[in-house]
């Protein structure tokens, strides 16, 4: 009980988190490789952006990975409606699986238009 | 597993067992959780809202554009103070519940929504005229302004559904599912509560910063 206590909280945090750092590190990315000091530099955008989107997906894979045998661990044990921690590890569980997917979207979203978009020019 | 010798709360179906149930409960319900999941999920969808019209705001040489006037402020932040003040018979009624007493939350739950529909019906009649006077598609203003306070009044409106489904629910009695729907809908109140705040003040900070 205590290790889908643990992995229910990868499965629910992970992906929003995930998102969040490959956004603003992504951002960073495009702003550095666009600067002036970027010709000595030599900050590749698009290699970066698909390190960046590699590295997310597979901490994305994993949150669903930890949701999934959090969910797994406690089923036979009861539902949603049971009694805390129980009850708590299917909802946050069940939860995390489904918006893992809609972060893997989001994320492979963000990091595809990083890649395709053409940067260091007015949008 | 100790944690399966306690009986389930939902089994609670009056007043009294549904107080006692949720006295002796030893964590919170999973309704406390979706509502918690929802709100962080509300909360980052306006979040960018409010970040795009900053974003907006700080690069436009002018704000709002020429041709706009300014936006009311007095009327719409005394409006949100209104609201504002529902967070007290929304937390009395969640309080009320807890303890069983089931015509008083009812009278609470009530009064916050009779004064959350007054505040409602006001500021849908306002948001209408100002969008009689400037069209929606304008320009990136007028489009964050009315998409800023109408997903707000959105959120308003989803908790006086919440709620009237709520009163409906509680005519026939407490269970601890309603117990859970009432303290989660109060959650809801003081998460639209400040979020209609930050929102009228991020739009009549106009008239201040």
């Amino acid at each position: 009980m205590r290790r889908a206590a643990f992995l229910q909280w990868i499965g629910l945090l992970v992906a929003p988190l995930t998102w969040i750092a490959q956004h603003a590190i992504g951002q960073g990315i495009s702003q550095v490789s666009c600067s002036e000091a970027n010709k000595t530099w030599g900050v590749s955008n698009t290699e970066w952006q698909i390190v960046l989107l590699v590295v997310a997906g597979l901490l994305i894979l994993l949150s669903e990975g930890a949701a999934i045998v959090a969910y797994r661990a406690t089923r036979a044990q009861g539902d949603y409606d049971s009694p805390p921690p129980l009850g708590r590890i299917q909802l946050i569980s069940i939860a995390s699986m489904c918006t893992n997917v809609l972060f893997l979207v989001i994320v492979l979203l963000d990091g595809i238009a990083s890649i395709v978009d053409i940067a260091c020019r007015q949008s | 597993m100790s944690e399966l010798a306690v009986p389930r709360t939902t089994q609670a179906r009056n007043a009294r067992a549904v107080a006692r149930a949720a006295a002796e409960r030893i964590g919170f319900p999973a309704g406390w959780w979706g509502m918690l999941m929802l709100i962080a999920s509300e909360g980052t969808l306006m979040g960018s809202f409010v970040a795009t019209y900053w974003y907006l705001r700080l690069r436009a040489p002018h704000w709002p554009p020429a041709g706009i006037p300014d936006p009311k402020v007095v009327v719409p932040m005394a409006m949100a103070g209104v609201l504002l003040t529902t967070s007290v018979p929304m937390q009395l009624a969640s309080l009320a519940v807890r303890a069983g007493r089931l015509t008083a939350t009812r009278l609470w739950l009530l009064l916050a929504f009779v004064v959350q529909s007054g505040y409602l019906a006001y500021e849908l009649a306002d948001y209408m005229d100002e969008l009689h006077r400037t069209a929606m598609t304008r320009d990136a203003y007028s489009s964050i302004y009315f998409l800023l306070l109408g997903a707000d009044h959105a959120h308003v409106f989803i908790g006086l559904l919440l709620e009237l489904w709520l009163l409906l629910k509680l005519v026939r009695g407490l269970t601890m599912y309603r117990l859970n729907a009432t303290v989660a809908i109060a959650w809801y109140w003081h998460f639209v509560n400040l979020l209609t705040v930050i929102v009228i003040g991020t739009l009549t900070s106009v008239n201040v910063v």
